[in-house]
C-alpha cells in the first residue's frame, strides 16, 4: 500500500527520529512512502490568523496527492487534523470549495475531495492490521510497562472521524502491546503535554507536560509511547528544562514514538531507529530489555 | 361479558396498578397485563420514596394485593400483548403467556425449589448486583407469590451433541456434588457414559460459549470424573430388568455402539431385544477397534453388563447372512430387524506388493491386539494414513515394543483428520510424522516386506471433501525401509450379504433418511453401515434415532421433527465473569505409557472437577437438572409447560408501561461500566435496601468497604445538549436528596456531596425536603456539571473534576464512590407495543399524548389512554393520579357504549 508521505515542519527541523524510524520500519510491513517535493505547510499555525490562508495550504496539499492517486499520511497529529478539518468544511460548503478551487487552478491544481488523511494510528492498526504486525516481532519487548499518549490532535473533535475514540481510545494500546510490552491505564491517560502554551506561556506548558512525566514516574512505568512530534518535543526534548521547571531532580521518563518501539520489536538495531537522537534516559528502558 | 365491560390495563406498575383498582371500584373488569413474572414496577426497587421517606414497598404492597384479590380484575403477569384488532369499542386483543414452567394454581411459594436449584444467574431486579437462582420469584413480596423458571433455550453444548445430552445440567450438578444424579441424567440420553468420558471427541467443547471467552469448559473430562466416581463408590446398587410390555420381538445385528444403544433404548420402550454379535464378544469397534490404552476392556464389559441386566440379551458368535439369514430371522418371530454392523472392511492401497508378509490391514491389526493375540511386528513399523484409526495402530505399536514408528500422510498436517490432541500425544510418544508423501510400490523379498517406494506429493485445489487434493512431484521418489506396513486409509461397511439393502456405490445401506428404513419390510438400518466410518457418539445418536423409528414402525404412529435453529441460545453475557484458565487432565508420563497399555489420562480429582464445572455459563439458564421437581410438595413444576395465548375482548386500553433508567455506559467521561465504584441511581438504590444483594449494607463494589465519601452527579443523560436525552427527567433532584438522605441513615459520619445544575424541588414538601438535607443532615449540594471522573489505580478511588460555577473555581473531589442519576428513558419495547397498537410515539420514544392540555392522558388513538411514565417522566404521586385519571377517561369512554 502507497502513501504520499507528508512528515511536516516538526520532523523536518526537529524531530528526525520519528521520520527515520517511520522510513525504516514501513516497508518491512508493507507499505511504501512516496516523497512529494511540492508538498508545503499544512496551515495549521495560520488558523487564528487567516482561515483562508490556512484553508488554501491544507486543501492545495490533499490537490496534490490528489493528483498522484494517493491518500496522504501526516507524520503530526496536528497536520492529521488541519487536512480532517479543512476536508470537512470544503464538503459541507460548496462555494469555499469552488473558491480554493478557483486559487488552486493557478497552480494547475483542482480538489475534488478524494483523498483522505490517514493517520499513523489508523496505518498501523487497520491498514497493516495487528495481525501482521505481531508476526513481524521477532524480540518481544517482554518486561517493559509502557504507558501511551495520544495527543489532543488525534482524539479531538469527536464530530470529525478521527483516528479513535476521544474518550477511551485504545488503539495505541493495542499497537503497544503488539510490541510484547505491557500498557496500563492511568487517571492521567488522555491529558494534553501543554505544547499549544509553549509560544505564550512557557512555564505553564513545561509544567503541564512535567505534571504528566511525574504521573508517570509515580505509577512505575518504564517509559511513554508517542505518536505526535509536538508531544514528544514537550516530554522528551524538554525533559531537562521541566526537571528545573517542576523542580523534580529525579525526573528519569524515557520517550520513545511508537514506530521506535515496535522497531526495536522487529529487531531493529537501535541506531537505525535513531534512538541516539531521543533526549529523554532512554538508556534505562534499553536496560530493562537488556539491549544495549 | 360484552366488550364494553372490560378494559385492558397493559404494565403493572403504580399507575397500572391504580388504574385498575379504580375501573374494578366502578365496576368494570380489568384484565392488568405484565411483562415481568410480578406486579410492582419500578416502585418496588426502591428502598424509601420521597418526600416523606416511607417504606416504598410497605405502601406498594396492599395495593399490589387488593388488585389481585378483586373479583373483577385477572392479573395476566408473565405475558404480553401481542395483538390488537378492531376498533375503539370493541377490541380484539391476543394475549401471549409466556410459560412459567410453574403451575400458578399449585405453587405456594414456599421456596424449597429455590434451595436446590444449582444455576446462579444476574438478578435483574437488583440490577444486576447480585445473583438469582434459575427458578425465582423477582423480589419476597411478588404479586403473584409464585416462582417462575427462566429458559433461555438450548445451550450450545446439548445442539452439538449428536446423542442430545443435557450437558449443562449434569455439570450443574456436578457442581453440587450430586454425582449420582449428575450420571442418571447422562444415562437419560447416553447408555454409554463410561465409553464416551474416555474417547468421546467432544463436539460440545467445540460449540461451548465459555470458548469464545477464555476456554471452553473441559466437559468430556467432567463426565469421565463422575463415571470414575460411580466405578469407586457407587456400583453397589442392583440394576433390576426392565418389564416387557410389548410383545414383538426385534433383533439388532451388530453389537457396536448403535446396535447396542438401540437395543437400550428399546428395551427401555418395553421391547424384547436379542442382539446379534458375529464375534465371541461384544462390542463391536468399541472392542476391536479402540486401543486398551483408550478404552480398557473391562471398563466396555462394565458397561455391557449395564445393559444385560436391564434385560438385553446379546448372542455372540452368531454371523447373520448366509446360512442364519434375515428370513430366517422373520420366520423365528422377529417383528423388526436393524443392521448395524458398522463400516470393517479395510479399504486396499491398490499397489504392487500388498500381499507380502507383513503388510496389514489397521483394523485387522488393532482387532486381533485387542482379542490378546500375539503380534509380531519387528521394529520398523510404517503406518498409511492419516485417521484416528492410523494414530491408534501406531501408538499400539511403540507399547508392543517396536522403535521407530512413522506414520506416512499424503496431506498435510492441517488437513489429517484425527482428533489433533491424540495425534500430539503420539508425537509426544515418539512417533514420528511425514507428510505429503504417499506409497508407490511395497518393497519384498521372500515374499516378505521390505520396505516401500514412496513419492512426495504436493497441494493442489481442494477435492469433493473441500481438502486440497494431493498430487504427485514427478521424479522424487525414494524408499522407506519397513519391517511392517499398517494400512489405514479407511474402512467401508459390507453388506454383500443382503445385496437388497445394498448401495453399490458407497457400499452402505440404502434406507429412508428420515424413518432409516430400508426397502425390506421391516428391515432398519443405522450407523456406519448407513454413513460410512464415523464417531462412537454418532453411533449412539444413530441407535437413538432407529429405535424411535421402529418403535413407531410396530406402533403404527408418525414422525417428529428435530429441534429447530431458533431454540438454541445465541447470546450469552459474559459481565462479571472473571477469566479463569481451564484445568488441565493429568496425563501418565511417556515412559510409562509405552511400556503398558495402562490408560494414558488419568482423570480429574474431585477438586479439579468442581472447579471446572464452575466456569459454566449456565447458558441455557435453566439447567433441567430436574432437582426442583424433586422438593416441591404440591408438584407444580411443569417442565413442558407451553405458551397460552389468550383472546381478550375489551372496550378500552390504559397504557402505563413506565420507563427504564438509562445505561450510562455511553457517557465515557463518568466511567460507567469501566470503573468500579461508579454506579447508577437505582444500582445505589438496591444496594440500600434491605432486600437487596447486600442486605441493606452498603458496600462498594470494589472493595466490600463501606464508603465514607460519596458524590452524586445529576442530570446524566437528561438536559444534554449534544446526545441522549435533552428533557428533564423530574425526578433525579428529589431522589438524589433522597438517597443522600438514605446515605446519611447508614452512614452518619459520611460525607455526602450532590453535583447539580437545578435543584427542582417543585413539589409539595419537596422544597422543605432539600432544606433538611442541608440543614440537618449536612449534605453539600454543589453546583457544577463535571467535566469528566478519574479513577485512583491504587485504590479504586474516584476524582471528580468540575468548575464551581457559583465562585467559578475549578476544582477536583476525591470521593469512594460515584452515582450517577440517570434519565428516566422510554423502554425500547414502546416501539414494538406503539405499532401493535396503531399509536404515535415522540421525538424521544415516549407514547404521544393527545394533547398537553386538553388532552393529557389520551393517546393519538380513541379508546387508549395513557398514565405514568410511558408518556412522561414523572413521580409517584403523579403517577398514582395518571392512574385514576386514565381509569376515569376509561370510564367515561365506556359509559357512553354501555348502555
Amino acid at each position: 500500500m502507497k502513501f504520499a508521505f507528508y512528515p511536516g515542519c516538526t520532523v523536518q527541523t526537529e524531530q528526525y527520529a520519528y521520520e527515520i524510524s517511520t522510513r525504516r520500519i514501513f516497508p518491512k510491513l508493507g507499505i511504501q512512502l512516496l516523497d512529494v517535493e511540492d508538498f508545503s505547510c499544512c496551515g495549521y499555525p495560520l488558523k487564528n490568523v487567516s482561515v483562508s490562508a490556512w484553508f488554501y495550504l491544507a486543501a492545495r496539499n490533499l490537490a496534490l496527492a490528489e493528483k498522484l492517486g494517493l491518500d496522504i499520511f501526516p507524520l503530526c497529529n496536528g497536520c492529521n487534523l488541519s487536512f480532517c478539518e479543512v476536508k470537512h468544511y470544503l464538503q459541507k460548503y460548496p462555494t469555499l470549495k469552488d473558491r480554493i478551487n478557483s486559487l488552486l487552478s493557478i497552480e494547475g491544481l483542482e480538489y475534488t475531495g478524494n483523498t483522505k488523511s490517514v493517520h499513523i494510528l489508523q496505518v498501523l492498526r487497520e491498514v497493516i492490521g495487528i495481525d501482521k504486525i505481531q508476526a513481524a516481532v521477532k524480540m518481544p519487548l517482554e518486561g517493559l510497562k509502557l504507558a501511551t499518549h495520544y495527543g489532543c490532535h488525534a482524539l479531538r473533535p469527536s464530530k470529525l472521524e478521527m483516528p479513535d475514540d476521544p474518550e477511551d481510545p485504545q488503539s495505541l494500546e493495542e499497537l503497544t502491546e503488539a510490541s510484547g510490552a505491557t500498557t496500563e491505564e492511568y487517571p492521567e491517560r488522555l491529558d494534553c503535554c501543554g505544547q499549544g502554551l509553549a509560544l505564550t506561556t512557557g512555564k505553564t506548558a513545561l509544567a503541564i507536560s512535567g505534571l504528566k512525566l511525574r504521573a508517570l514516574q509515580d505509577h512505575n512505568f518504564d517509559g511513554l509511547v508517542t505518536i505526535c512530534p509536538s508531544c514528544t518535543k514537550m516530554f522528551d526534548a524538554k525533559q531537562n528544562a521541566i526537571k528545573v521547571s517542576i523542580r523534580k531532580k529525579d525526573l528519569n521518563m524515557p520517550v520513545l514514538y511508537i514506530t521506535q518501539v515496535l522497531g526495536l520489536a522487529m529487531g531493529i538495531k537501535s541506531d537505525e531507529l535513531a534512538l541516539n537522537l531521543n533526549q529523554s534516559p532512554i538508556s534505562d528502558a534499553l536496560k530493562k530489555l537488556g539491549k544495549n | 361479558m360484552k366488550a364494553v365491560d372490560n378494559v385492558l390495563v397493559i404494565g403493572g406498575g403504580i399507575a397500572g396498578i391504580q388504574a385498575s383498582l379504580d375501573l374494578a371500584d366502578r365496576g368494570f373488569n380489568v384484565y392488568l397485563v405484565e411483562k415481568t413474572p410480578s406486579i410492582g414496577g419500578r416502585m418496588v426497587q426502591l428502598d424509601k420514596t420521597f418526600p416523606t421517606m416511607d417504606c416504598s414497598i410497605c405502601i406498594l404492597a396492599p395495593k399490589m394485593i387488593d388488585v389481585n384479590r378483586r373479583q373483577n380484575v385477572r392479573l395476566l403477569t408473565y405475558s404480553e400483548v401481542k395483538e390488537v384488532r378492531g376498533e375503539p369499542g370493541k377490541f380484539s386483543v391476543k394475549v401471549t403467556r409466556k410459560p412459567r414452567f410453574v403451575d400458578e394454581e399449585k405453587c405456594t411459594g414456599c421456596g424449597d425449589c429455590t434451595e436446590v436449584c444449582p444455576v446462579a444467574l444476574p438478578n435483574e431486579f437488583d440490577m444486576a448486583l447480585g445473583t438469582r437462582t434459575a427458578i425465582y420469584r423477582p423480589f419476597p413480596q411478588a404479586v403473584p407469590r409464585v416462582f417462575s423458571i427462566d429458559k433461555k433455550g438450548i445451550p450450545s453444548c446439548r445442539a452439538a451433541c449428536p446423542a442430545g445430552v443435557n450437558v449443562q445440567g449434569y455439570i450443574a450438578l456436578i457442581r453440587e456434588k450430586k454425582y449420582k444424579e449428575a450420571l442418571e441424567h447422562v444415562r437419560n440420553d447416553n447408555p454409554f457414559p463410561i465409553i464416551c468420558g474416555r474417547v468421546c471427541f467432544h463436539p460440545c467443547e467445540t460449540d461451548c460459549e465459555r470458548g469464545s471467552y477464555d476456554e471452553p469448559v473441559a466437559i468430556n473430562a467432567l463426565k469421565r470424573f463422575v463415571t470414575d466416581w460411580e466405578l469407586k463408590y457407587g456400583m453397589e446398587e442392583k440394576i433390576e430388568p426392565i418389564p416387557k410390555i410389548h410383545e414383538e420381538k426385534i433383533a439388532i445385528i451388530g453389537s457396536g455402539p448403535t446396535g447396542l444403544t438401540a437395543a437400550h433404548e428399546l428395551i427401555k420402550k418395553g421391547y424384547p431385544v436379542t442382539v446379534f454379535e458375529s464375534l465371541p464378544e461384544p462390542g463391536g469397534m468399541l472392542r476391536t477397534g479402540i486401543p486398551e490404552y483408550r478404552l480398557p476392556k473391562k471398563l466396555l464389559e462394565i458397561e455391557i453388563k449395564r445393559l444385560k441386566d436391564l434385560g438385553v440379551v446379546i448372542q455372540t458368535s452368531t454371523r447373520i447372512g448366509l446360512g442364519h439369514s434375515i428370513d430366517q430371522l422373520q420366520q423365528e418371530g422377529y417383528k423388526a430387524i436393524l443392521i448395524a454392523i458398522g463400516a470393517q472392511k479395510s479399504r486396499k492401497l491398490g499397489i504392487e506388493g500388498e500381499n507380502y508378509e507383513g503388510v496389514l490391514a489397521a483394523l485387522e491389526f488393532l482387532k486381533d491386539v485387542n482379542f490378546g493375540k500375539r503380534v509380531d511386528l519387528g521394529d520398523r513399523i510404517v503406518v498409511i494414513g492419516g485417521g484416528n484409526v492410523a494414530v491408534d495402530a501406531a501408538r499400539t505399536a511403540l507399547r508392543l515394543g517396536s522403535k521407530d514408528v512413522k506414520i506416512l500422510y499424503r496431506r498435510s498436517n492441517k488437513e489429517m483428520p484425527a482428533f489433533p490432541s491424540d495425534a500430539k500425544e503420539a508425537e509426544n510418544e515418539g512417533v514420528k510424522f511425514q507428510y505429503l508423501l504417499a506409497p508407490k510400490k511395497i518393497l519384498g523379498e521372500k515374499g516378505k516386506v521390505t520396505g516401500l517406494k514412496c513419492i512426495r506429493m504436493e497441494l493442489g485445489k481442494p477435492d469433493k471433501s473441500g481438502r486440497k487434493r494431493p498430487l504427485p512431484i514427478k521424479d522424487s521418489d525414494f524408499i522407506v525401509d519397513a519391517d511392517t506396513v499398517i494400512v489405514a486409509i479407511g474402512e467401508t461397511p459390507d453388506v454383500s450379504f443382503l445385496p437388497e439393502v445394498e448401495d453399490a456405490k458407497s457400499k452402505t445401506v440404502e434406507c429412508d433418511p428420515m424413518t432409516l428404513a430400508t426397502a425390506l419390510e421391516g428391515v432398519f438400518a443405522g450407523g456406519d453401515v448407513v454413513s460410512g466410518p464415523a464417531t462412537v457418539v454418532d453411533g449412539i445418536a444413530a441407535g437413538k434415532r432407529v429405535a424411535i423409528s421402529i418403535d413407531q414402525y410396530l406402533r403404527g404412529e408418525k414422525l417428529e421433527g428435530e429441534i429447530s435453529e431458533n431454540e438454541i441460545v445465541k447470546e450469552v453475557s459474559k459481565e462479571n465473569v472473571e477469566k479463569k484458565a481451564r484445568q488441565v487432565v493429568p496425563v501418565l508420563s511417556v515412559k510409562e505409557r509405552i511400556e503398558s497399555f495402562h490408560e494414558v489420562e488419568t482423570g480429574f480429582t474431585e477438586e479439579m472437577a468442581l472447579q471446572e464445572a464452575g466456569r459454566c455459563l449456565n447458558c441455557g439458564g435453566c439447567s433441567l437438572c430436574l432437582e426442583c421437581e424433586k422438593v416441591c410438595e404440591p408438584e407444580a413444576i411443569i417442565h413442558d409447560q407451553k405458551q397460552e395465548i389468550l383472546d381478550l375482548d375489551v372496550g378500552a386500553i390504559i397504557v402505563s408501561t413506565g420507563f427504564v433508567p438509562l445505561d450510562p455506559s455511553n457517557i465515557k467521561e463518568y466511567g460507567y461500566g469501566k470503573y468500579k465504584n461508579v454506579l447508577t441511581s437505582m444500582e445505589l438504590e438496591r444496594l440500600l435496601s434491605a432486600s437487596g444483594p447486600t442486605n441493606g449494607k452498603l458496600v462498594r463494589p470494589s472493595d466490600n468497604k463501606i464508603p465514607h465519601k460519596i458524590a452524586f452527579i445529576q442530570c446524566v443523560g437528561s438536559r444534554s445538549l449534544k446526545d441522549n436525552y435533552s428533557y428533564c427527567s423530574s425526578v433525579c433532584c428529589m431522589y438524589a436528596t433522597k438517597e443522600a438522605a438514605l446515605i446519611k441513615e447508614h452512614e452518619r459520619e459520611s460525607e455526602v456531596s450532590i453535583f447539580y445544575t437545578d435543584i427542582r424541588a417543585f413539589g409539595k414538601g419537596f422544597r422543605e425536603f432539600v432544606n433538611r438535607a442541608k440543614e440537618e443532615w449536612g449534605i453539600k449540594y454543589f453546583r457544577a456539571k463535571p467535566s469528566e471522573i478519574r479513577e485512583d489505580p491504587k485504590n479504586q478511588d474516584l476524582i471528580i473534576k468540575y468548575e464551581d460555577t457559583l465562585t467559578g473555581e475549578m476544582k477536583s473531589l476525591k470521593v469512594d464512590l460515584v452515582v450517577l442519576c440517570t434519565a428516566l428513558v422510554p423502554p425500547p419495547d414502546n416501539k414494538v407495543l406503539a405499532e401493535i397498537l396503531g399509536i404515535k410515539l415522540d421525538e424521544y420514544g415516549f407514547f404521544q399524548v393527545g394533547d398537553l392540555l386538553l388532552a393529557p392522558l389520551h393517546s393519538t388513538k380513541p379508546g387508549i389512554f395513557l398514565s405514568g411514565c410511558c408518556h412522561n417522566p414523572q413521580d409517584i404521586p403523579d403517577s398514582v393520579a395518571e392512574g385514576k385519571g386514565a381509569a376515569t377517561k376509561a370510564a367515561e369512554f365506556l359509559a357512553r357504549r354501555r348502555s
